[in-house]
């Protein structure tokens, strides 16, 4: 952000831009690439909105007074940088923003050459599928650079609820928190002109009518269906990634804490790192997570500053604290934590209100190795061939099909995102070579089925006809069809038993 | 992990869509061309974006004389490539509703056997023709796809062009509204077909999306030279 934020200046005229290609649409507006300024996008809202609020934003980091927090702000979001005063808007209102493009390292390329934007998504999961799915080499849960991650989520956060007027984002989801390992963790958050300033009782100071809508399965299930998210729903999405992103799970549980019930979370933690005073059972990370996450109280919720310190004092117990300086040296400088650092020793006793959620650190079990197989492509056969599954359905067959033998793929697993009884068969059709022998036995018997049943609903057919009065005559004609069938069939099998018979009979 | 605990193995719920493609002869040339060229596309755009692959699972049926699974219902970021479709034969309706009871059941089990939960299948049917098994045939298979006892019985949107018959495609629909769709009269199959993959990577999409809300919507696709079947109400 800061290579654009320092040339542009606060607010720019539309007719000023030279506006280039549309890069993406959405609900809010539509945004625009800008040729002269590579750094920068043009965010064009579809309803203007108050010059006021957006001016408001534009300006709002200027108030954090603190230049280290200011730095962080810049090189962790894509802050507004500066209002877009339309031509034909009135003057109390904006066209829209331009925002910071995030960097190119906060994208990765798949496998296939593509390249996309790194989202929490990618880490929500076992590394090992994200490997095979897109030849990812992410890093193991628990592991300093996933703790490291959400160390620099929170210190931008801290830097949110420092200022006055606090902000929140109110939308830290999947697709609005981007983060890279390339020079150490580090987080990018987009969307930011969705930011709310509150006063210091929690009040937004936007007036009401500003829609800010949260991300399904990312959003606070305290905050009732077409309410606003608070500035407290902000530290309930930092405890929910650093649960998903350090647990490298999708651990799905609003829709359990929206039906009022109990959540309990088993957190599996790696063995080398169980017996760790600060990740095993009773460490204060869990109380802060639980907390966190309560719906009881979400005005207790803890403070981002309170996770800073913490994730320091578990960076620090991890003998990673290279991995914390390389947080502070990509975004915004920094030291150790002000707040109080949790050392073991110090550790506070487990909060016992938030009962809502309980997060039990449990040894990992080691997870079967490989768990996904990638279907390979499908290897060049001829036409008459191309039916590579599998499971047959022949005309007038109740459903039974034959099934084409082939063996399973090497490692495959339970797990089932391939489905077994299917995938044995579809891979080894589309692996081609080996199987064909297999695939044209199996088409053949399926072609023997259907003429079956085609012979049998037609012997059917001509019983029910001769059965039938005033069918009889068609009856007859179909009756001589069928002897005239069964005699070329029955002339058919003769030759065909004989000629297998009379090499064994040595004729 | 005791009864109620949430667990890293705790996936999301994963909503199934059979694509059931018509692939007899009166598909050769553009529409086949059509489908071959925008399936790759669907491939990427679900299987490249981990948040939408997670909760979908997809799956292709073809059907013509008979019904075979071209591409076995999986996830989408761990396919490499979409097997290529040829067309050959007729067109049986019977054999695909056949094949499908079949598929979905066996598939249901295996995901169950491997810790996934599903949201009720759904079954993408596309066809350029009227089924050549006769009615009672093809109505029992049919019968036996949606018997409302079976419990994995999937939604099935219908989408006709060519020859297709609407009073038909409004059965395989169940007569459901909003589920049924035929093209405009005189529309291009060479500019059907490709709105229509379009059309339907925006819906699994849309689709995906509700998953996160815990309340799964099968979004219909929005084909500008389609329109909907309309289903006359019951007395």
């Amino acid at each position: 952000m800061t290579a654009g934020a320092e040339t542009v200046e606060r607010s720019v005229r539309l007719e000023e831009l030279q506006v280039g290609e549309l890069l993406a649409e959405g609900g809010e507006g539509r945004v625009f690439e800008l040729p002269r300024r590579p750094h920068l996008v043009f965010k064009c809202y579809r309803q203007p909105a108050p010059r006021e609020f957006l001016d408001d934003l534009v300006y709002w980091p200027d108030l954090l007074g603190d230049g280290a927090l200011v730095d962080r702000v810049q090189a962790a979001t894509a802050w507004p940088a500066a209002t877009v005063i339309g031509s034909h808007t009135v003057a109390a209102s904006g066209a829209g923003v331009l925002l910071p493009r995030a960097p190119r390292r906060f994208a990765l390329r798949h496998r296939d050459g593509t390249t996309r934007l790194a989202t929490l998504s990618y880490l929500t999961a076992d590394p090992a599928h994200r490997a095979v799915a897109y030849g990812l080499s992410l890093p193991d849960p628990v592991s300093p650079e996933r703790l490291g991650l959400v160390y620099a989520l929170a210190r931008l956060l801290e830097a949110f609820e420092s200022a006055s007027p606090p902000v929140g984002h109110g939308d830290l989801s999947t697709k609005n928190v981007l983060w890279s390992l390339q020079r150490g963790p580090e987080v990018f958050v987009i969307d930011c002109d969705n930011c709310e300033r509150f006063d210091s009782e929690g009040r937004p100071l936007t007036p009401a009518g500003r829609r800010r809508a949260m991300t399904p399965n990312w959003d606070d299930p305290a905050v009732p269906p077409g309410t606003n998210p608070t500035l407290a729903s902000d530290r309930y999405s930092l405890a929910l990634i650093f649960l998903r992103v350090v647990g490298a799970a999708n651990f799905p549980i609003q829709a359990r804490q929206r039906l009022g019930e109990p959540v309990a979370v088993d957190f599996a933690v790696p063995r080398g790192r169980f017996g760790e005073a600060l990740l095993g059972p009773g460490a204060p990370l869990w109380d802060l997570c639980e907390r966190g996450l309560s719906m009881s109280d979400p005005a207790q919720r803890p403070a981002a500053s309170a996770w800073v310190a913490a994730l320091e004092a578990v960076l620090d117990m991890l003998g990673a604290a290279g991995v914390m300086r390389a947080v502070w040296a990509a975004q915004g400088g920094g030291s150790p934590s002000s707040g109080t650092a949790l050392r073991p020793a110090e550790a506070r006793p487990r909060h016992r209100g938030a009962s809502d959620v309980v997060i039990r650190p449990v040894l990992a079990s080691p997870r079967p190795a490989p768990r996904w197989t990638l279907v390979p492509p499908p290897a060049p056969v001829a036409p008459w061939r191309r039916p590579q599954a599998v499971t047959v359905a022949g005309i007038g067959r109740s459903g039974s099909g034959a099934v084409m033998a082939g063996p399973a793929p090497a490692g495959f697993s339970p797990a089932g995102l391939v489905s077994a009884g299917s995938a044995s068969a579809g891979s080894s059709a589309v692996a081609g070579g080996p199987v064909a022998g297999t695939r044209i036995s199996a088409q053949a018997w399926a072609y023997l089925m259907q003429a079956s049943s085609w012979w049998a609903a037609f012997h059917r057919h001509t019983i029910l006809a001769l059965w039938t009065a005033g069918h009889r005559g068609q009856g007859l004609r179909h009756l001589a069809l069928c002897v005239l069938l069964d005699v070329m069939v029955a002339l058919v099998g003769l030759f065909v038993v004989g000629m297998i018979v009379s090499p064994i009979l040595g004729i | 992990m005791t009864a109620g605990n949430v667990s890293v193995e705790e996936r999301y719920a994963v909503f199934p869509f059979y694509l059931c493609l018509d692939v007899s002869a009166s598909m050769a040339g553009a529409p086949i061309d059509s489908v071959n060229q925008q399936l790759p596309l669907l491939r990427a755009s679900i299987g490249e974006d981990p948040a939408i692959a997670e909760v979908i699972r997809f799956g292709v049926v073809t059907f013509s004389d008979l019904a075979h699974t071209l591409l076995p219902l999986c996830d989408l970021s761990l396919v490499e490539a979409v097997p290529e479709l040829t067309v050959q034969g007729r067109t049986s309706y019977a054999a695909a509703f056949h094949h499908l009871r079949t598929v979905i059941e066996t598939d249901y089990h295996t995901s169950r056997a491997g810790g996934d939960r599903w949201y009720r299948p759904a079954v993408i049917f596309i066809s350029d023709g009227r089924p050549t098994d006769d009615s009672e045939r093809w109505r029992s298979a049919h019968q036996r796809l949606t018997d409302p006892s079976w419990k994995r019985r999937p939604n099935i949107l219908s989408f006709g062009f060519g020859d297709a018959d609407p009073g038909v495609l409004s059965i395989v629909s169940e007569s459901k509204p909003n589920r049924a769709f035929i093209a405009v009269e005189g529309a291009d199959p060479s500019k059907v077909v490709p709105e229509l993959m379009v059309g339907l990577i925006q819906s699994i999409v849309s689709s995906s999306a509700s998953v996160y809300t815990g309340e799964a919507q099968l979004v219909p696709p929005d084909v500008p030279s389609m329109t909907a079947i309309p289903v006359d109400p019951l007395d």
